[in-house]
């Protein structure tokens, strides 16, 4: 390793580190700057390096192309020039020299802290994201009707009624309540299989249990095949969000409502989802509609099923989900309580910004604004539609309009996500009022207003004093939840109880275990495993002819089963992401995958650990790194490098398409990826890539487990050169995985980029010691993933945050 | 209008710019948002337009004050026809006119959902009050006929072909809510609100109203926030108020581009649709039926008042009973005829609003009236309520010049099918049928209404 015992190195070292004080105490570049003129690797580098990659790194046009900068340390980066420069010659610039040239590049330029010093990062006046857009007006009007939490228990709430008429107090007609666990039932001629045994258990009782019962709503009487009725009401719990397709397959009168409001008045008065309330001819048929959906937030739903007359008896509830394939809804995706509907914001957005590797508001235009409005449109004609009930009054109250303006005042509050003072109120609510011709009108302007207001659109914008606890809790909520403070944290905040450390770690604790939080959680794995390639999966025909879209759906809904159970199941954490040596598999799968031993339905299926290990083998994810024909070591190398490693690659030099057809048909992949990429300048990155893809060739192009390609035994053993510069042998995926398990560059990679996802800015905005901190953080807690959003949402929370001056 | 010079002057007096924004709201049709817009000069279009209004109501009629005593051209209206005494001479009355379709279904159901298309409804799931279940109708009905009809030819193309306007229609969808279908199963639903008929016709206009009085809130607000960020965060805010301005020039712009022939009917669309607002939405619905048709939006429309069975209490005749329960009442008691005839009498007062409206609406690009291009049927489910009869169903025609009909008279036919009647003012329109609905209920052919 280095040799620190001749007088250069010393100086070098001593240097360094006065270069990091003085740097960190006059925090000026400038001032650093200057030291750098008497830095040993100056002459060093000006002499060998600065006519191609230019006095500061910044690359010299025709000599080379991309500017020296990077995520190597700074040992790597000295055994790198040792190795490779200067391009005509390496042997010109190795040992001190190399790591005098090295050093002196690494701190003025090549560094992310040297750049950050340049331009220093800073947290920037963002807009609301799209999902955050949705997010905080669905919450917001929410708030005004209560909250809603999820309880454990899956499946829909089922009414039967022995009259058509959903009536239970219809005299000498049974009715019973049970939950159903998803609705598909072909009854035949006959009556229900659950009523048949409601009938059996009645004809034992005597009058006097059957009075018991009427407690428990269950009527004990008659059930016939002439004439029933159901009603499964509940919540729709959906995985992704964008436009859902709603099927209800019937002989008979069936309505749906989807997002409707739970009051019994308003379901009868209300529009129908889909309307098959009349059924001509007893023949089955399908009826459809579309309903935009938020992934990961609950949405109520009830389905209404009568009988008459007819002959057979059939009802079947379907969905197909953004992504998925058209089938029953499943258990999963149900729970029978009864929920708020929420106002869901449908109208289609231009997509934000993900030019940095995660998606901000950092732009806008005029199809943003035009979106922004009709989307405020469309809640404004919600809370007029439902303007009594949000308002609290109704038509015939004296003082409605007293009560319409109080809420209206609520309403820009909640939204602008603090109190106005009475100048602020003075401006923003009453004149929306005084100057319409009715209180409806007022409310739609109010609204209107406050949803295309700066104040709601942009949360980061300062005030006149310090950040307070209003910013608090609206970063938290922005953070954890991506969208505003509920009712829990103003609450707290009224209380003057988010002020200290403890309150506001209590209180992000608290949201952190939210559904909103495990939304957003989910969006994140789908963007850190790039699951948007999955999105549109064709496979070759002939040579994977299994892989067709049920199984490709199959294999969504099993990494969401997987990444739920290795998050926030009982030993979840990112260890057990990529080391896990189960994962969640259904018959479909499980006879593609070699588990023909499955019952119906995901289950959780235990692994062969020398096969597969965690996340970066599950079939979905090798699937989607690879040709439509088969494995492709360059893409799951990538990524593996990116995503799970955590080294920067650069983009290659010159664009050298993989063709097939160009090899031995004989080669096997792994031949053939070693021919392509064997030149010097591809090398400099392949040195990395080809090892980590390698490791992975027990993976078939749908990634089935496979010992051999093009009939020679497959070799998934590599020599892979670390960042610190260690060479340590793979033989598998298990290898990669333990690798990145252990290492810390991994570990900051993927705390940078759940950072990304979470606040929206640039971690390094937060000071350069908040990576350090929080991988401390993530590594005392055993790697807690919940426990490290919630870490990174304190860390934006409390920025430029004084206790005391609250 | 100036726009930028308007904003400038106006900017503090709210009086002003309360007038600024109703100005600006008129026929702010033309925003980014909107597509398809309507004629915007009818004068272009070729004379000689035809229109078809069908307006139902429900429960069937008080026969004797009804029908005039005598027919001909010289006949007296009795009390419920009485509103139109100053249409007179546009109107033909007709009784006679029977609903002979059989089958499934009870009279109610069959009077509605037969009485358009003419032909049997499908067996099906829903009970009546009698007789077998059934389902929707099996046929088109003659609306939905004549608008495929004059879509199908350049010169009568409009931007919706037809339009269902409801008042007071319960929202939901069975055999007595439906009278107009598409084909065999395919009821077509009214709009019964107002704001939202209005928003299909014109667009998001009355967004655009509420957004033009509120951007200048935005555009002040975004200045003022501006004012404490760095260069860098306020530029992000400068250019989103630019587009703010962008959007508040293009209303502007809009106003003065828009020029409808008839401009939006100024409604209060967050007019609440309960029953005691009912005479309100009526004519609410007639004023956007009427503008629609004067910018030729569509040339057949339907008006469909309650249902077949309602029981809308029109607190505003002072009667608390519900329609269809009083249409039961013996001819005996004289309480609940007197009432029904009220309710009668309350149906024709809004047939003669719509009437007037078209009569007092000069006919775009040709001579007369709308009144003379539009031909407006007014019918029910039944005869007579309390008897549940498909005979003698009380058909009243007014106008109609421009489709050769001779008004000004009542006739006795005898026992004349309604599919007939709908042959008759098919081909009064153009459209050279020779059988609608069921084929048996044609035998006669087309009535003779000239």
């Amino acid at each position: 390793m280095l040799a620190s015992s001749n007088l250069g190195g010393r100086t070098i070292r001593r240097w360094i580190s006065l270069l990091v004080f003085g740097a960190v105490a006059t925090g000026s570049f400038s001032a650093a700057a200057t030291q750098f003129e008497k830095h040993p690797g100056r002459g060093i580098y000006q002499k060998l390096c600065s006519e191609c990659h230019g006095p500061m790194g910044e690359a010299v046009a025709g000599k080379t192309d991309d500017p020296l900068r990077g995520n190597r340390d700074l040992t790597s980066l000295t055994r790198r020039i040792e190795r490779t420069m200067p391009e005509d010659n390496a042997d010109k610039c190795v040992g001190e020299d190399a790591k005098a040239v090295a050093g002196y590049i690494y701190h003025l330029f090549y560094s992310e802290a040297a750049r950050a010093r340049k331009t220093p990062a800073r947290v920037e006046l963002n807009r609301l994201t799209v999902a955050q857009y949705r997010n905080s007006i669905a919450d917001l009007v929410l708030g005004f009707r209560g909250s809603i939490d999820i309880r454990q228990e899956r499946g829909l709430k089922g009414s039967y009624y022995g009259s058509y008429r959903l009536d239970p107090n219809k005299k000498g007609m049974g009715h019973f309540n049970r939950v159903d666990d998803r609705v598909r039932f072909d009854f035949g001629e006959d009556i229900p299989g659950e009523a048949k045994k409601k009938l059996g258990e009645w004809a034992k009782l005597n009058d006097e249990q059957k009075k018991k019962l009427k407690k428990n709503s269950e009527v004990p009487g008659k059930f016939a095949a002439d004439e029933f009725a159901i009603r499964w009401e509940g919540v729709l719990l959906p995985d992704e969000s964008g436009t859902h397709q709603f099927v209800i397959r019937t002989r008979n009168g069936a309505s749906l409502w989807v997002n409707r409001h739970h009051n019994d008045h308003e379901i009868r008065e209300g529009t129908k989802t889909i309307d098959g309330y009349v059924a001509p001819g007893n023949k089955l048929r399908e009826l459809q509609a579309e309903v935009f959906l938020i992934g990961g937030r609950p949405y109520p739903i009830r389905l209404e099923f009568f009988k008459y007359k007819g002959k057979r008896a059939q009802i079947e509830l379907l969905w197909k989900q953004p992504h998925g394939v058209l089938r029953t809804i499943p258990k999963r995706n149900l729970a029978p309580q009864i929920i708020h509907d929420s106002l869901t914001v449908a109208v289609p957005f231009p997509a934000d910004d993900r030019s940095v590797g995660y998606e901000r508001g950092s732009s806008v235009s005029r199809t943003w604004l035009e979106a922004v409005t009709s989307g405020a449109s469309e809640a404004a004609a919600f809370v007029v539609r439902h303007l009594n009930e949000l308002a609290g009054t109704d038509s015939k109250q004296a003082d409605r309009e007293e009560k319409i303006r109080e809420f209206g005042r609520q309403f820009v509050e909640r939204a602008f996500r603090r109190p106005l003072s009475g100048n602020e109120a003075r401006l923003f609510v009453g004149p929306h009022f005084d100057r319409a011709d009715t209180v409806e009108q007022g409310a739609r302007r109010l609204v209107l207003f406050a949803l295309t207001s700066p104040r709601f659109l942009y949360p980061g914008l300062p005030h006149d004093s310090a950040p307070d606890q209003w910013d608090i809790a609206s970063r938290l909520s922005l953070a954890l939840w991506d969208s505003l403070p509920d009712q829990r944290l103003r609450g707290l905040v009224r209380l003057n109880q988010l002020k200290t450390p403890k309150q506001i770690e209590r209180a992000a604790g608290q949201m952190a275990r939210d559904w909103r939080s495990k939304a957003k959680l989910r969006g994140f794995f789908h963007h850190w495993l790039e699951l948007d390639r999955a999105a549109e999966l064709a496979k070759d025909d002939k040579i994977f002819p299994e892989f067709d879209e049920l199984v490709l759906a199959d294999l969504r809904t099993s990494l969401n089963l997987f990444l739920d159970e290795a998050v926030w199941g009982k030993d979840g954490n990112y260890r057990q992401l990529l080391l896990a040596d189960y994962t969640f598999l259904n018959q479909r799968l499980g006879k593609l995958y070699g588990r023909t031993d499955l019952r119906s339905g995901f289950q959780k299926v235990s692994l062969n650990p020398k096969q597969r290990s965690g996340i970066i083998t599950h079939p979905l994810l090798l699937a989607s790194l690879a040709y439509h024909n088969d494995t492709s070591p360059i893409h799951r190398g990538v990524f593996l490098t990116r995503n799970i490693v955590g080294m920067s690659l650069k983009s290659p030099p010159m664009a050298n398409e993989f063709k097939d057809t160009g090899f031995d048909p004989k080669l096997t992949m792994r031949e053939k990826v070693t021919e392509l990429t064997r030149a010097k300048a591809c090398m400099g990155c392949h040195v990395t890539i080809n090892p980590l893809g390698f490791s992975l060739e027990n993976y078939d192009g749908i990634g089935r487990w496979r010992t051999h390609d093009k009939n020679k035994p497959v070799d998934s053993t590599s020599e892979f050169r670390t960042e610190t510069g260690t060479t340590i042998r793979l033989t598998g995926a298990r290898d990669v995985a333990k690798f990145a398990a252990d290492t810390p560059s991994a570990h900051r990679a993927f705390i940078q980029q759940l950072f990304h996802h979470t606040v929206k800015q640039p971690v390094l905005a937060f000071g350069e010691t908040t990576m350090e901190e929080l991988r401390n953080v993530f590594q005392q807690s055993n790697f807690n993933v919940p426990e490290l959003i919630r870490s990174i949402a304190l860390k934006s929370a409390m920025h430029g945050w004084n206790p005391d001056a609250n | 209008m100036g726009g930028t010079r308007m904003r400038i002057e106006m900017k503090s007096q709210l009086f002003n710019r309360r007038e600024f924004v109703k100005r600006l709201g008129v026929s702010a049709a033309t925003l980014p948002f909107l597509t398809g817009l309507p004629g915007l000069n009818a004068s272009e279009r070729p004379a000689g337009k035809q229109r078809l209004i069908i307006m139902f109501s429900p429960n069937g009629t008080i026969p004797s004050e009804f029908w005039p005593d005598q027919s001909g051209d010289d006949f007296k209206l009795k009390r419920i026809t009485k509103p139109l005494e100053a249409f007179k001479n546009q109107l033909l009355v007709l009784r006679g006119i029977h609903n002979k379709v059989k089958g499934d279904g009870d009279r109610h159901m069959r009077g509605m959902s037969c009485l358009l298309t003419g032909t049997e409804l499908l067996p099906g799931n829903i009970q009546g009050g009698s007789d077998t279940p059934a389902g929707w109708a099996s046929g088109i009905s003659i609306d939905q006929e004549l608008k495929n009809f004059l879509q199908s030819r350049e010169e009568t193309r409009t931007r919706f072909g037809s339009l269902e306007f409801g008042v007071a229609v319960p929202n939901r969808a069975d055999p007595w809510t439906r009278m107009c279908y598409a084909g065999a199963n395919q009821p077509v639903a009214p709009i019964e609100d107002p704001g939202q008929m209005l928003a299909k016709l014109y667009g998001k206009t009355v967004d655009k109203n509420s957004l033009s009085s509120i951007l200048d809130d935005v555009r002040d607000d975004l200045a003022r926030v501006s004012k404490s960020l760095g260069a860098e965060d306020r530029a992000r805010l400068e250019q989103h108020l630019t587009l703010v301005r962008e959007m508040e020039d293009n209303l502007q712009r809009a106003d003065e581009d828009a020029e409808l022939s008839h401009p939006v009917p100024d409604i209060d669309p967050d007019v609440e649709l309960v029953n005691d607002n009912t005479p309100k939405i009526s004519r609410l619905q007639i004023d956007l039926l009427v503008n629609a048709m004067a910018n030729d939006m569509t040339r057949i429309a339907t008006l469909q008042f309650m249902r077949s069975v309602g029981q809308a209490r029109m607190k505003w005749l002072g009667i608390e009973d519900g329609h269809h329960s009083l249409s039961h009442e013996s001819d005996k008691n004289e309480g609940a005829v007197e009432k029904l005839i009220k309710i009668n009498t309350w149906f024709a007062g809004e047939l003669a609003y719509l009437t007037k409206k078209l009569a007092d609406t000069p006919e775009p690009g040709a001579a007369g009236s709308m009144l003379d291009h539009t031909l407006v049927v007014w019918l029910n489910e039944l005869g007579k309520g309390n008897t549940h009869t498909l005979t003698d169903i009380p058909f009243v025609l007014v106008g109609g010049k421009a489709h050769g009909i001779k008004s000004g008279r009542a006739l006795k036919l005898e026992a004349a099918s309604h599919n007939q009647l709908w042959l008759a003012i098919a081909n009064a329109m153009g459209h050279e049928i020779d059988s609608f609905g069921t084929e048996k209920f044609c035998k006669g052919g087309a009535l003779s209404l000239s």
